[in-house]
């Protein structure tokens, strides 16, 4: 196979290609051939980064969310796999699968469509380390507390206690037999 | 610090430095009774918590060290066990609830249930009363002994509410072992959240800062960190003689004994007997009944969220802020035996988004997260009955870093902890649903994490481990000083019983060593 006569380059990244000509002729993707394409220095390419990022906002489409926490998100995946090969090549064995599903990038298909493609795919190891990515990811980001409202660790302000801990006003406070008084 | 001989037979060693093991030695070295602490993780300060607690979890959590130790059904909850100075009392939430009468006479009180080993316990609550009050008196539990019970947060209001609307009485923000004012040189709460990373300012009771500090200030103990027991030996006469353990570097050394307490967990526990076997014991020390490691219980529990249409912000303060205490009664009427207790149990966006999405992702997922500042969050925690066939085992093919079999669990429910861990989640539902909620979730997590009953006591050696005293049915001068000696697991978290009976077994220890008895 060549990588200087193809209509489907550029955009789509060397790698990407040999994949996809493996694909295509048949021999489909083994091992080796992924072995070959997944270096010491993995890192991936802008097009898996935009599937990904596409697919970590299908994941939870949070409306308001900075983009930089979904980068986040698919940076850590890349430093996971860059020293995991067998991730390595699940990402990139699983984003190809995908876009010759979809004949067309992740990150180019509608919401509907790839929230359906997505829920095809939900049991498989690919999306499982994606989701779990994602959700240690974006549940950890300050960025995304400050958004839903949780403040974290409290011992550096001096606690919650004159910081809202009892602040819930729609609800009578329970009466002296059910709690005590603040220590001071 | 005080330093033994390893070649001395007149020291007491003790396996462990949690609430069992921690509180004993304390006990012990208060009476001027020598001891050699051996505590498998390092000793951290305060300084060392961290409100991180992934961090917090990696650094003192057994499963996460000593990952390959456990192998546990996957719907388990996670096996809790505190690896470092202080055990699993670094990181509890701190619920110190006594056991009710009945609690001691499940098999009484409930009757003979098919597929249940369930016993009597060989001692009363009369008997344990005043254990009780002592380790009340000890841990400053809130609301008993004159100190104040905690103030109200956020996640409590909306439990009380719901509760009482519903008609139940007995809910506050419970027995805690929580300063609510200063206590015992260690600070009130400032609710600072994040007690199961460590309190930073102490005021939550543990062994770490609180019995092990004093022990060391009689100068009769020698705590040993990062020493991890490899099995206990014995004489021909079948009396223990000392402990072969692994020191940080992995050198063995064999530390004598003229007694020995075992206090590593209700999982590590028997784990440990079992690879004590001998000649003599060739199914474990101390097992002629075949009855350590079985009998594993670890509370029934169904988490249940609520989501209101006004901000709750259930994150602020203690993790545990409230106790609900109606369901704990027998009342067969209900459709099954034993009791539980309803907590508030608050939590951080990313504990809820494992226990109660199930996977859910998009949409859902998303509007869980927009919600995150209006939910309030409860747990059921009851009694779970005792099976023979749920229980520790040696694994027959993994083996530890030292090269010993690792624990191997079987746990599944008995048809009476699934009714009764429905009841919990619909009376949780009614309670969020009263309190005004328009949606709630369920956790799909089983079990509580409290491990219980692996070496219990028993009356009749044939049907336990150790006497009411926590000394080995088999071997006069081997202890069992943890959660494993629940005959029962009754309602209440642990702890407090653990501490009683700790303080109890110091008392039993000390006569018998003035009787020469030991």
């Amino acid at each position: 196979m060549t990588d200087t006569n193809t209509p489907l380059h550029p955009p789509i990244a060397r790698r990407t290609f040999l994949a996809l000509s493996a694909a295509v002729t048949g021999a489909w993707l083994t091992p080796e051939v992924f072995a070959a394409t997944a270096s010491v220095t993995w890192t991936l390419d802008q097009e898996q980064t935009a599937d990904l990022l596409a697919m970590t906002q299908t994941l939870i489409p949070l409306a308001g969310t900075p983009p930089q926490v979904y980068q986040a998100i698919v940076d850590a995946l890349e430093k996971s796999a860059a020293g995991d090969p067998a991730l390595a090549r699940l990402i990139e064995h699983s984003l190809v699968t995908a876009r010759l599903h979809l004949s067309q990038p992740l990150s180019q298909v509608g919401r509907d469509q790839l929230t359906a493609y997505l829920g095809s795919i939900e049991d498989q190891p690919f999306f499982q380390q994606v989701y779990a990515t994602t959700l240690a990811v974006f549940f950890a980001h300050p960025d995304v507390w400050e958004q839903i409202g949780y403040e974290g660790e409290s011992f550096s302000k001096g606690g919650y206690l004159l910081r809202g801990f009892n602040d819930l006003d729609w609800l009578a406070d329970p009466p002296l037999t059910a709690q005590g008084t603040l220590p001071f | 610090m005080t330093t033994f001989s390893e070649q001395d037979e007149s020291v007491v060693v003790i396996i462990g430095s949690g609430a069992g093991g921690g509180t004993l030695a304390n006990e012990l070295c208060q009476r001027g009774i020598r001891c050699v602490v051996l505590e498998a993780g390092p000793g951290y300060t305060l300084s060392d918590i961290t409100h991180d607690a992934g961090a917090m979890r990696r650094a003192y959590a057994w499963d996460n060290h000593e990952r390959d130790y456990v192998t546990a059904p996957p719907d388990l909850n996670r096996v809790f066990m505190g690896r470092s100075v202080g055990g699993t009392t670094l990181f509890w939430a701190g619920h110190a609830i006594r056991f009710e009468p009945h609690e001691f006479k499940p098999r009484t009180t409930y009757g003979a249930i098919e597929g249940s080993t369930l016993l009597d316990w060989p001692l009363d609550y009369a008997e344990l009363e005043p254990w009780y009050e002592r380790a009340e008196i000890k841990l400053g539990v809130t609301g008993r002994h004159g100190m104040p019970l905690l103030p109200a947060n956020n996640n409590f209001k909306v439990l009380y509410h719901g509760a009482t609307r519903l008609g139940y009485r007995r809910v506050t923000t419970g027995n805690m072992a929580i300063n609510s004012r200063p206590h015992a040189d260690r600070a009130a709460c400032m609710q600072i959240g994040f007690c199961s990373s460590g309190c930073k300012v102490a005021a939550k009771w543990s062994t770490n800062y609180a019995e092990i500090p004093q022990a060391l200030a009689t100068g009769n103990l020698e705590l040993r960190t990062l020493s991890h027991a490899l099995q206990i030996q014995h004489d021909r006469s079948g009396k223990v003689t000392g402990v072969l353990y692994a020191d940080a570097a992995g050198n063995q050394h064999l530390q004598k004994a003229r007694a020995v307490c075992v206090a590593g967990n209700a999982i590590e526990s028997p784990r440990l007997l079992l690879n004590s076997a001998s000649s003599l014991f060739p199914d474990g020390l101390a097992n002629g009944s075949g009855e350590v490691g079985r009998n594993y219980m670890k509370h029934t529990s169904a988490g249940t969220i609520g989501v209101f249409d006004k901000p709750v912000h259930m994150h602020r303060g203690t993790s545990q802020a409230g106790l609900l205490q109606d369901e704990r009664r027998h009342d067969p009427r209900r459709g099954f035996a034993a009791g539980y207790n309803i907590e508030a149990v608050g939590s951080g966006p990313m504990g809820l988004a494992r226990n109660y999405l199930g996977g859910a992702w998009g949409g859902e997922l998303a509007r869980f997260a927009a919600d995150f500042r209006n939910i309030a969050s409860i747990t059921m925690v009851g009694e779970d009955l005792p099976m023979a066939r749920n229980r520790i085992s040696l694994h027959p093919t993994r083996r530890d870093r030292f090269g010993l079999p690792t624990a191997l669990i079987d746990n599944n429910d008995h048809p009476n902890d699934a009714v009764m861990t429905e009841h919990g989640r619909q009376r949780s539902r009614a309670i969020m649903e009263a309190a005004g909620a328009n949606r709630v979730y369920h956790s799909a997590v089983r079990g509580f994490g409290h491990n219980m009953g692996t070496n219990r006591m028993s009356a009749r050696p044939a049907d336990g481990v150790v006497n009411r005293w926590g000394r080995a049915h088999e071997v006069k001068n081997l202890f069992i000083t943890d959660g494993s000696i629940f005959t029962s697991s009754a309602s209440p978290n642990p702890t407090l019983t653990i501490v009683a009976l700790a303080l109890r077994q110091a008392d039993h220890i000390a006569a018998s060593l003035q009787r020469r008895d030991l």
